[in-house]
């Protein structure tokens, strides 16, 4: 669904090396967890997937269309929220989402099944009508879910998602990772919250100064280190060394 | 004071992206030629601006000389500058105080509210110096040209021109913090474009007034016998515009002194009245913009089956640049600002006793052989001048902000895009020059054919210069705004297409001389018909070229 063939992205006239060979494998149906220090390359792995950085090698493919090539194609496969989710403070939450289903071609029936449940699942029902300037960091961060997932895409790209998410719809959200894994769908997404993505993924990747150390289950990760700790133990483990 | 100074430094170094700079520039040493570029494009746009100026104020200088009142002219164009300082003012100011995103950092910081506004008003104040050196910097010259200026009256001009804005600048402010306070929150955003409309109006009504009743009081008797002094006549609306003319040109250093202590206690005065009402209201203002509205309407199933509706993607994107421009209100007046501006600087002379006027320039329009064609061609210039000066285009990649991220993620190709971005300048366009027209029938009254040019005309030479903004904020956006104004009022994009416009204008000039001898319908169909070739040109060169400018913006940080 998602391979990264040795990417890398430098900035600074190439001083600066955030990426450096990235190679990496995420399959359909998948939950994978992007972890890894400060600074080590996860946002911007992220946004060159989703066509905000040009890589400077290597090569991206979604669900088989090359993102350097094909970047339409490509992004029609991908539902995305980044990090900080500035959306725009002048429109409505509705004016925002059918923007975006617009643009993703959602009919009129499809948008009105998913929006209501995801509505209604987010509770936000109550504030779609409203300016977005006037919402709340969380509830910015479950309309932009919401606008991720109203294509059903085969590719969720979710950078840092629980945060701003308050206790209920996080879990709300972790439901909704797998139910969209178990129609088939992948989700890629990036995390410090290790106990989230130790429940939660399928796979972890770690990455550190731009390069992938560490990659596989946890019990694969586990034996890679030689320790049978949390993946906490194990991401503390592979980072110091 | 330690903390207010250092909020005007840490201030200076954000608003104007100083530390951006250093590092960008002196530090990594990227993109060097950028400066250079920024530097041409200033003395570019300045000298455009600049001679316009130099060449009216030389005309009236050398006029004015023969009645020995040269220093009405300073005198005339200082107040063109404070007029210029107060309204461009108090949009800035009310972006700045009201829609800064430090507004959030400082607030919650031990500062009391005159830190806040002596620092903003101070970083406007210094973008104001742009357009006060624009206009009295050639007007000085001109001046010199004339009568001569010694180095103690430019010493004194320089010292003048550091006073010039303040005093507009500070009625700027005290009217911003005043209608911030006093307009309702639900809908303050259309009350903001209501009440600065308002104003302008006011500002014409009251500035024409003043005209009329300035040549009303005039004898032609008394200008031959010299008996009566134009600087003050001019200045008497706003004294300080005399002394500041008499601080340049006074003969005698006392006097010269004299005046600029007016103008040091009444710059003292006026900053320290709006630091007073803003100390009152300022917090108020804010705290009710800030306060979340609530519409309460339930997003059940019905509701969203009447909303959530299919539609096209260049529909999409066409509604959203709409909704996304006129609901900030800072773009909407800095966008629409010269579509007022221009019809109402015909508007008030027609309508408000300057009939006299009028119907000479009717007959002139009508008897001389090319006046109706000469006519059809100002008001095709007027047009496609407004429309190079609206920063729809030339902002509109720069205005994403923040929010570039989302079009950059979505799977919609950058010719798309970049054809939404100019439908939406075009419609814009369209009924912006209504106004105009419609002020052109009625002064005029040139029939359909003149009309219908004028208007084909004004758009199709407008469109060049806009695509070609467009085409330049694709290459070089100014993505780091931190207040809506900064957005189009800091950016040097915002100016591009007019550095397009004076050059296209003064070809369509030659062009139309040159074809002067084949009578009045043919030098305008030749133009339109080359205009619109040469926009068609523009947009295909855009279009052809967009994927490579999409592909180059990056979304760092």
């Amino acid at each position: 669904m998602l391979r990264f063939q040795n990417i890398s992205k430098a900035y600074q006239k190439g001083k600066v090396k955030a990426v450096d060979g990235l190679d990496l494998t995420v399959n359909p149906g998948e939950i994978f967890g992007f972890l890894g220090p400060n600074g080590a390359g996860k946002t911007t792995s992220i946004k060159m997937v989703v066509g905000l950085l040009r890589q400077d090698e290597g090569k991206i493919t979604v669900n088989g269309h090359d993102t350097h090539s094909e970047p339409l194609r490509a992004k029609e496969s991908i539902g995305f929220v980044p990090d900080n989710p500035d959306l725009y403070d002048k429109l409505t939450g509705m004016e925002y989402i059918n923007f975006i289903a617009d643009v993703y071609q959602v009919s009129s029936f499809e948008r009105r099944q998913r929006l209501e449940r995801l509505v209604n699942m987010f509770e936000i029902s109550g504030a779609m009508g409203d300016l977005i300037g006037s919402f709340s960091h969380g509830m910015k961060q479950k309309l932009a879910l919401t606008a991720a997932l109203i294509h059903e895409p085969p590719l969720l790209i979710l950078d840092e998602p629980m945060v701003g998410l308050d206790p209920r719809s996080a879990h709300l959200f972790k439901e909704l990772m797998n139910e969209h894994c178990r129609q088939g769908r992948t989700v890629f997404f990036s995390t410090h919250i290790l106990d989230v993505a130790e429940r939660l993924c399928h796979r972890v990747g770690i990455i550190k100064k731009g390069k992938l150390i560490a990659c596989g289950t946890l019990d694969e990760l586990r034996h890679q280190v030689g320790q049978k700790g949390s993946l906490e133990s194990v991401f503390l483990e592979v980072t110091e060394q | 004071m330690t903390a207010l100074l250092s909020l005007f430094r840490i201030s200076l170094q954000s608003y104007f992206g100083l530390s951006a700079m250093r590092i960008k520039y002196l530090k990594k040493k990227q993109q060097l030629w950028e400066p250079f570029l920024v530097v041409f494009a200033v003395i570019v746009g300045g000298a455009s601006f600049g001679s316009m100026f130099y060449f009216s104020a030389l005309q009236m200088a050398r006029g004015a000389a023969l009645l020995g009142q040269a220093d009405a002219v300073l005198t005339m164009y200082i107040l063109v500058a404070q007029m210029l300082a107060l309204m461009f003012g108090l949009f800035a100011m009310t972006s700045i105080f009201y829609f800064s995103n430090d507004l959030d950092i400082l607030v919650p910081l031990p500062l009391r509210a005159w830190h806040i506004l002596a620092t903003k008003f101070s970083l406007v104040n210094i973008t104001e110096y742009a357009p006060v050196v624009v206009v009295l910097v050639p007007t000085l010259l001109a001046y010199h040209r004339i009568v001569g200026l010694s180095l103690v009256g430019w010493v004194g001009a320089f010292i003048t021109m550091v006073f010039v804005p303040i005093i507009p600048l500070a009625l700027a402010g005290i009217l911003a913090v005043t209608v911030m306070r006093g307009v309702n929150r639900r809908h303050r955003d259309i009350l903001m474009v209501v009440a600065s409309l308002v104003l302008l109006v006011v500002i014409f009504y009251l500035q024409y007034q003043f005209m009329s009743d300035l040549t009303g009081q005039v004898d032609a008797e008394d200008i031959i016998n010299n008996r009566i002094d134009f600087v003050n006549v001019v200045g008497a609306a706003f004294p300080p515009a005399v002394w500041a003319t008499r601080a340049i040109a006074a003969e005698v250093t006392g006097e010269r002194l004299t005046n600029l202590a007016y103008l040091f206690f009444t710059a003292a005065l006026a900053i320290g009245a709006f630091l007073m009402v803003g100390q009152k209201v300022f917090y108020g203002g804010l705290v009710g913009g800030a306060e979340k509205v609530r519409r309460g309407v339930v997003y059940t199933s019905r509701v969203i089956e009447r909303q959530a509706v299919q539609s096209s993607t260049a529909k999409a994107l066409l509604l959203r640049e709409f909704r996304l421009f006129v609901r900030m209100p800072i773009w909407l007046m800095n966008g629409f600002l010269t579509v007022i501006l221009f019809p109402l600087m015909a508007f008030f002379p027609a309508f408000f006793g300057a009939t006299g006027d009028i119907n000479s320039l009717t007959a002139i329009a009508r008897q001389h052989p090319q006046g109706l064609a000469i006519a059809t061609l100002i008001a095709a210039g007027a047009i496609a001048m407004m429309t190079s000066l609206n920063t729809l285009t030339s902002t509109s990649i720069s205005r994403e902000g923040k929010h570039l991220w989302i079009i950059k993620s979505l799977p919609v190709d950058a010719k798309t895009q970049v054809r939404a971005k100019l439908c939406f300048a075009l419609a814009a366009a369209l009924l912006s020059s209504l106004p105009l027209i419609a002020v052109y029938a009625v002064l005029i009254n040139p029939g359909g054919f003149h009309l219908v040019i004028a208007f084909a005309l004004g758009i199709t030479a407008g469109l060049t210069p806009q695509v070609l903004g467009l085409w330049f904020d694709l290459w070089r956006p100014f993505l780091t705004w931190s207040n809506p104004q900064h957005a189009v009022k800091n950016n040097l994009n915002a100016v591009s297409p007019l550095i397009v416009m004076i050059p296209l204008g003064y070809l369509s000039y030659l062009g139309y001389m040159a074809l002067i001898a084949s009578g009045t319908t043919v030098p305008l169909l030749v133009l339109l018909a080359a205009h619109a070739a040469l926009a068609v040109t523009a947009v295909t060169a855009l279009l052809a070229k967009a994927d490579h400018l999409y592909a180059r913006l990056e979304v760092k940080g």
